[in-house]
């Protein structure tokens, strides 16, 4: 049972880098595995605008290798390497 | 001591387009103390006298400083004992963005900072239909608050009365600034990020008269220059283009100061009776000076360049397609602009890593761009291979031919050799910063010419100053060490100390199949690698009487060397560090001796053990 529930809980969780293109994405955990030790990446994420409940949208992956990714936030663009964006999780907007 | 006002803003807000406006072509650069970020400081003047002193700190996201760059500003901002700091901050925010660029206006306010906010871009902002309620605004920020517009001049004056005021009272209300203990934590705690942002917000539903309407200017831009394939196409074309400007662009330029110097040369020896002060003009200093301003047109030419990409936003662009590829060999994005040009010249590559952020992948960047095959090593190609290589079509084919082939080869050695090497610094240098690539792409701005001419003026004058004397200074030793001591008032190389020199390590050599001619030919080849055609003839064709110089160079060569020789030659050209101008500015962008050492450390390696292990093989086979 308990199983079961993980499961279906790390399906319902994506990262950027899994989110589909063009839709509208909400920020729903950034920097949590950690919250007492947030490292310099994360730091930078959240001062660029991606901090939790902020609407997103991934406009494209870049061409070659499917990476780094294109990603506007608070109406700007910011380039993330899969890396980086792997260290957010979203939903797609209902 | 004049009154320092310092600019404070995010990257991309015009804060050096403002720079550039307030202080006119009155400008300095250095780096600051102890680190390789570059300082600009410019001078406001009045009635043609300076009045005030302003610095144009490094863009910062945020006072929770990730990147060297923004520590520095970081430390300038919080007085930091030992680092230097100004009695006036101006924060310069962009209009058409103030979502963003409003985080830093927030955070200074809170520590208590008198603001004055320069909210740049505002024409632009106007004409995408926004409008604001600047009482307001400035009210809420506590603030005075100056409209301006770096790239009409917009806002200009009123912006520089505002720091005259200011610059009186301002000094004592910031030495009362003090940051509570343990701000760091509370700078990246999600909580007071989220504050923040939803100060912003709200803030900006309450000033915001009319809203600013989309870029779509950018967004319609973007569907071609970051499409899959049509971006890649421009892509190619714009790294082409640059090549083919620095390579051929450059060379009417660098022949024009060649030829003025070998005239100035000419002339003074006409006027020199005495041999030795003329050959200390003409051979020394003329040939010194020349050599050093021979870098300056392709150094501008690639930073015009280069600064036109970036000011125009589409510097981002290219390094976010590239970036993928680049990793691959342990570089990032922006790698490829340095790396290309390099392959006309390391000088111009070298200076132009500063668009590389992180400190330690520019180091990477520098440390591999001497292997890449630079055009002054294309002379000593081209001897060699003929020496070494039939002129012979391969496999019928007219135009391919085997010198070609050959010359195809050595380049691809540079080019591996550069990756592999790359890779290996990536997995053994220690890591100072984190290595991330988190970066803006900007809308697409005209480039103001003014910018791109100080910014080429700049770079210019850094080169002249900073790396011009250790050039000048090892071309005089050289030209000493080939020219004494003198027999009967006369030199000859192979009697000269540079010949001794060059017997002394032939022992050292000896493995590689270099006697003492071709080590003697080595030394006046350090100041600039194609010098060794010459020096090589002037050793040969001594030895060989009068004859030597009627015979074709290349079958000198052979018959004086034989084959293994001459390839270990060939394989020592691609990776020994055979040129003082690299040394020079490395040390410059360094900041010390240590990394330039390392560089010509491991290149000597590599061409020591390159050159042994081919004329082994070579001698093996044949």
């Amino acid at each position: 049972m308990d199983n079961q529930k993980i499961v279906w809980y790390t399906e319902l969780m994506m990262t950027i880098n899994q989110a589909p293109l063009l839709k509208r994405l909400v920020i729903t955990a950034i920097a949590k595995k950690n919250a007492e030790n947030i490292s310099d990446i994360e730091s930078r994420l959240m001062h660029l605008g991606f901090v939790d409940g902020a609407t997103i949208e991934v406009k494209m992956k870049a061409p070659l290798f499917k990476e780094p990714l294109l990603v506007e936030v608070r109406g700007r663009l910011i380039a993330l390497s899969k890396a980086e964006a792997e260290l957010v999780n979203v939903e797609v907007k209902a | 001591m004049m009154t320092q006002v310092a600019l404070v803003g995010m990257p991309n807000v015009g804060k050096t387009a403002l720079f550039n406006k307030l202080t006119g072509s009155f400008q300095r650069v250095a780096n600051f103390p102890g680190v390789t970020v570059e300082k600009k400081t410019g001078w406001i003047s009045e009635n043609g006298e300076k009045i005030l002193e302003v610095i144009d700190l490094p863009g910062i996201y945020s006072l929770d400083a990730t990147t060297l760059d923004e520590k520095v500003t970081k430390d300038f901002l919080l007085q930091k004992e030992k680092s230097p700091t100004a009695s006036v901050f101006v924060l310069v925010l962009d209009a058409t963005n103030l979502d963003k660029s409003l985080y830093m206006a927030y955070q200074l306010k809170q520590l208590g900072y008198p603001l004055i906010i320069a909210l740049n871009l505002m024409d632009e902002a106007e004409s995408r239909g926004f409008k604001i309620d600047l009482d307001k605004f400035a009210k809420a920020l506590n603030a005075e608050v100056i409209p301006t517009s770096a790239a009409t001049g917009f806002g200009i004056p009123e912006l520089k009365i505002a720091l005259k005021k200011h610059a009186l009272v301002q000094k004592e209300k910031l030495s009362q600034i003090s940051i509570p203990p343990n701000m760091q934590k509370t700078f990246r705690s999600p909580e007071y990020v989220n504050d923040i942002f939803a100060q912003i917000d709200q803030l900006l539903s309450e000033v915001t008269l009319s809203p600013l309407k989309a870029d779509t200017f950018s967004q319609r831009i973007d569907r071609f220059v970051l499409h899959p394939f049509w971006g890649l196409i421009i892509l190619f074309a714009v790294l082409i283009i640059m090549f083919q400007t620095l390579f051929s662009w450059s060379s009417p330029l660098s022949d024009l100061i060649e030829n003025t110097f070998a005239f100035a040369g000419e002339f003074i020896s006409g006027n020199i009776s005495q041999p030795l002060i003329k050959s200390f003009f003409v051979d020394g200093i003329i040939a010194g000076v020349g050599g050093v301003l021979v870098f300056l047109p392709q150094i501008m030419i690639l930073f015009l360049f280069t600064q036109f990409l970036e000011d125009l936003g589409y510097l981002g662009r290219a390094a976010f397609m590239m970036d993928s590829f680049m990793r691959k060999m342990g570089l990032p994005g922006k790698a490829v602009i340095p790396l290309l040009s390099s392959h006309a010249c390391a000088i111009p590559g070298i200076m132009s890593t500063r668009v590389i952020e992180n400190y330690r992948e520019r180091l990477i960047t520098m440390l591999v761009i001497p292997l890449t095959t630079c055009s002054a090593r294309l002379p000593v190609y081209a001897v060699l291979i003929g020496a070494i290589i039939p002129n012979q079509a391969v496999m019928g084919i007219e135009f391919l031919r085997l010198p070609g082939l050959m010359l195809f080869a050595l380049y691809m050695l540079g080019f591996v050799s550069a990756m592999i090497m790359s890779l290996i610094f990536k997995n053994s240098l220690p890591h100072s910063s984190p290595s991330m690539l988190l970066m803006e792409l900007p809308p697409y701005r005209v480039p103001k010419f003014n910018n791109l001419f100080l910014v080429m003026k700049n770079k210019g004058k850094i080169f002249l100053k900073k790396a011009g004397g250790i050039i000048l200074a090892i071309s005089i030793v050289i030209w000493f060490l080939v020219t004494f001591p003198q027999t009967n008032g006369e030199s000859h190389i192979e009697s000269s100390y540079a010949a001794s020199i060059g017997r002394t390590f032939e022992p050292i050599f000896r493995p590689l199949g270099f006697d003492w001619r071709i080590t003697t030919a080595l030394i006046p080849s350090i100041g600039a690698r194609e010098v060794v055609v010459s020096a090589l003839s002037m050793v040969l064709s001594i030895e060989e009487g009068p004859e030597g110089f009627e015979k074709d160079m290349s079958a000198v060569l052979i018959q004086q060397f034989g084959l293994g020789s001459l390839v270990a030659l060939l394989i020592w050209f691609v990776f020994a560090p055979q040129c003082i101008s690299t040394f020079a500015v490395m040390k410059r962008e360094t900041n010390g001796y240590l990394w330039p050492s390392v560089m010509v450390g491991y290149t000597l390696v590599l061409a020591y053990v390159g050159a042994y292990l081919a004329k082994n093989l070579v001698n093996f086979w044949f």
